[in-house]
């Protein structure tokens, strides 16, 4: 049974204390909330947790107090911070004996989750061509073009080819910063093409995933997810996008299987370490124009 | 009384799918005076000729030349084998005819140049047919003007077509024997997929890219400055055994900075339950959209329906009107080509730089 701190601004996280024991009631003991690393000490002075899941807005303050962490079994860290403390956690990952695991988040978006999914059915034959659109608001990623965004998607590719990336071709724009274009070649010889766009605008959103394999294709799209919505001042499509919505079931029922997880499922956890080597056939380093 | 010119069209072989020829024969301005062919094609191409000849009513000639000298024409349909079509185009402009030509400009780059010479020097027209004028392309074009969407940023195609070719691919080929490219787009007339007509294969890229890549010209004004693709023999057997692509994957940059890609592909029919995935995604400065191709359409469906049915019909195309309506235009120097010698030939040095990149693995630029 595994106690949890889980700290986080995002309200279905929050809510996910509530429910975790209800479909868990074997695996996981109590689970808090807590809003800054200062609760534990503070507010929870009892409360015994071996794992603290860290959630989207994590700041430097939290790693500067390395032996507080020091007493987790397990940490997880959202992603896309790994870019900006990567040197910190790399340290931190040598005080708390390798127990840094990196968190896919994305792989457990609805599309995603339900493509791979369906993937795993072999209804679809071999993987060709992985198509990927992902068009974001700020809120969700500051920037496209930093090494662990090209992580992220490459992990996305990867999971869809079901195999490494041998080569990889990063264009960056020259007339939009926050654009990024990936052309991925898979040792299994599919190609994933990925576009990446961060932009100011609210409406922004948007995701589409087209996966064509030799006996029939996957199209999980945002354009074919629209709602039609008239008022007296017009017409407009609103986008019932379940691209930046997890389930946090699924995340957890993995959760539940750690420290023992085995099989497929272990594949969005990454120990920090190998976390570089797990994604590429070949190491990435990011400017204008790689072609391998 | 209406006081504009009729033009006269002579069809220079009619051996694939006949949708030009239908094009010019329903235009009100223009009009089909006869079909002609060398002589010394085989018999299926004569057969074909003559088919389309009859079922029109006007005269089919075996001999090119002798047709430019007793019809008054002004201008040629080439849908010929590829591998003919610049051969063909360069006869008729030396006669001082303009030319519409099916898809591929050619199968060999030197031949594309060629042609571009006889166009210049001749002084005469060249369309190479396209869907540039379908109603969801002149709709993207109006919404980046009218919605203020800025520069365009990024510009993407995906072009999977869904019919078949033949077998699907199979690593257990039980007579051993290749598939001859010829016999299968010959067999191929009956339900219209036959694009890749002649003796030399030819993958989808130089079948079908011009269509994508057209889309990038006609939106952006812009040219492709280097290339990087990769492609395979994914999904047809008939491609697997003449070594030619079914699927390939393009990355591109062009020369005012544009990052793109075009993902094409002949995926089966068992992939897409109408013609195809045909979509455009673009970001600009102030936005971004995404525009599905043959839309507007209607869905029909019925007991009975044969599988071959169309399930959507496209609605509102006046594509075909409007390719002639231009044609005419440049003739008459009212318009600019929409898909003219210039850009035909840019289209033919990026597939070209596509095949050799995919080849080598590494990017190729495109010589402008």
């Amino acid at each position: 049974m595994h106690n949890f701190y889980i700290l986080s601004s995002r309200k279905n996280f929050q809510n996910i204390s509530k429910i975790l024991p209800l479909y868990h009631p074997n695996k996981f003991g109590q689970t808090y909330f807590i809003q800054s690393l200062n609760s534990i000490k503070k507010d929870l002075p009892n409360f015994k947790s071996e794992v603290l899941f860290l959630g989207d807005v994590i700041r430097e303050p939290v790693f500067s107090d390395p032996y507080l962490l020091g007493n987790f079994s397990l940490i997880f860290i959202p992603f896309s911070i790994y870019e900006k403390e990567k040197d910190v956690l790399l340290g931190l990952n040598d005080e708390i004996k390798n127990n840094i695991h990196i968190y896919l988040e994305w792989r457990y978006t609805c599309y995603l989750k339900n493509t791979l999914d369906l993937l795993r059915t072999g209804n679809f034959g071999h993987c060709g061509i992985n198509r990927l659109h992902i068009w974001m608001n700020k809120s969700y990623c500051s920037s496209v073009v930093s090494k662990s965004n090209i992580y992220r998607l490459i992990d996305i590719a990867n999971s869809i080819s079901i195999s490494k990336a041998r080569s990889i071709l990063v264009m960056k724009s020259k007339i939009e910063k926050n654009f990024l274009q990936i052309h991925c070649l898979h040792e299994d010889h599919s190609t994933s093409l990925i576009s990446n766009f961060v932009s100011d605008s609210q409406y922004s959103n948007y995701f589409s995933l087209t996966i064509v394999g030799s006996d029939g294709a996957i199209y999980a799209d945002d354009h074919q997810n629209m709602h039609l919505v008239s008022t007296n001042y017009g017409s407009n499509f609103e986008v019932q996008s379940p691209f930046n919505e997890y389930d946090l079931l699924d995340v957890f029922n993995d959760l539940s299987l750690f420290p023992n997880n085995t099989g497929s499922r272990i594949i969005p956890l990454i120990n920090l370490p190998n976390l570089e080597k797990s994604f590429l056939a070949k190491e990435l380093t990011l400017s204008p124009i790689n072609v391998y | 009384m209406s006081t504009e010119k009729f033009y006269n069209c002579i069809v220079l072989s009619m051996v694939k799918h006949d949708y030009i020829g239908l094009a010019i024969e329903a235009h009100p301005r223009t009009k089909l005076v006869a079909v002609a062919d060398d002589a010394d094609n085989p018999s299926w191409v004569h057969e074909r000729n003559l088919e389309f000849a009859q079922r029109h009513n006007i005269p089919y000639i075996m001999d090119v030349e002798k047709a430019f000298q007793d019809y008054s024409a002004d201008f040629v349909v080439i849908c010929s084998e590829a591998e003919r079509h610049c051969d063909l185009a360069v006869r008729a402009a030396n006669f001082g005819l303009s030319i519409i030509s099916d898809k591929p400009m050619s199968n060999r780059l030197s031949e594309c140049e060629r042609l571009f010479h006889s166009v210049k020097t001749n002084k005469v027209k060249y369309m190479l047919w396209n869907r540039n004028y379908l109603p969801a392309l002149l709709k993207t074009k109006q919404i980046l003007t009218d919605r203020n969407l800025g520069p365009i940023n990024s510009f993407h195609v995906d072009f999977f077509f869904s019919k078949d070719s033949g077998p699907p691919k199979s690593s257990s080929n039980q007579s051993g024997e290749k598939i001859d490219w010829l016999s299968r787009q010959i067999e191929a007339h009956a339900d219209g997929s036959d694009g890749g007509v002649g003796n030399e294969p030819m993958g989808e890229l130089m079948i079908e890219g011009c269509y994508p890549l057209g889309y990038f010209h006609f939106i952006t004004n812009d040219s492709v400055k280097s290339v990087f693709c990769s492609s395979l023999t994914h999904f047809h057997q008939v491609n697997f055994d003449n070594g030619v692509e079914d699927l390939a994957a393009l990355s591109f940059e062009s020369v005012g900075g544009i990052l793109g890609s075009v993902a094409i592909g002949r995926i089966g029919a068992h992939s897409h339950p109408n013609i195809g995935e045909i979509r455009l995604h673009i970001t600009c400065q102030n936005g971004s959209i995404v525009i599905a191709e043959p839309r507007p359409e209607i869905a029909q469906f019925y007991r009975n329906q044969s599988i071959s049915d169309y399930k959507n019909l496209r609605i509102e195309n006046f594509n075909d009107l409007l390719l002639v309506s231009n044609f005419i235009g440049c003739i008459e120097g009212s318009e600019t080509g929409v898909l003219n010698e210039d850009a035909a030939l840019h289209i033919s040095k990026v597939v070209d730089a596509c095949l050799q990149s995919s080849k080598i693995g590494m990017q190729v630029l495109v010589s402008q």
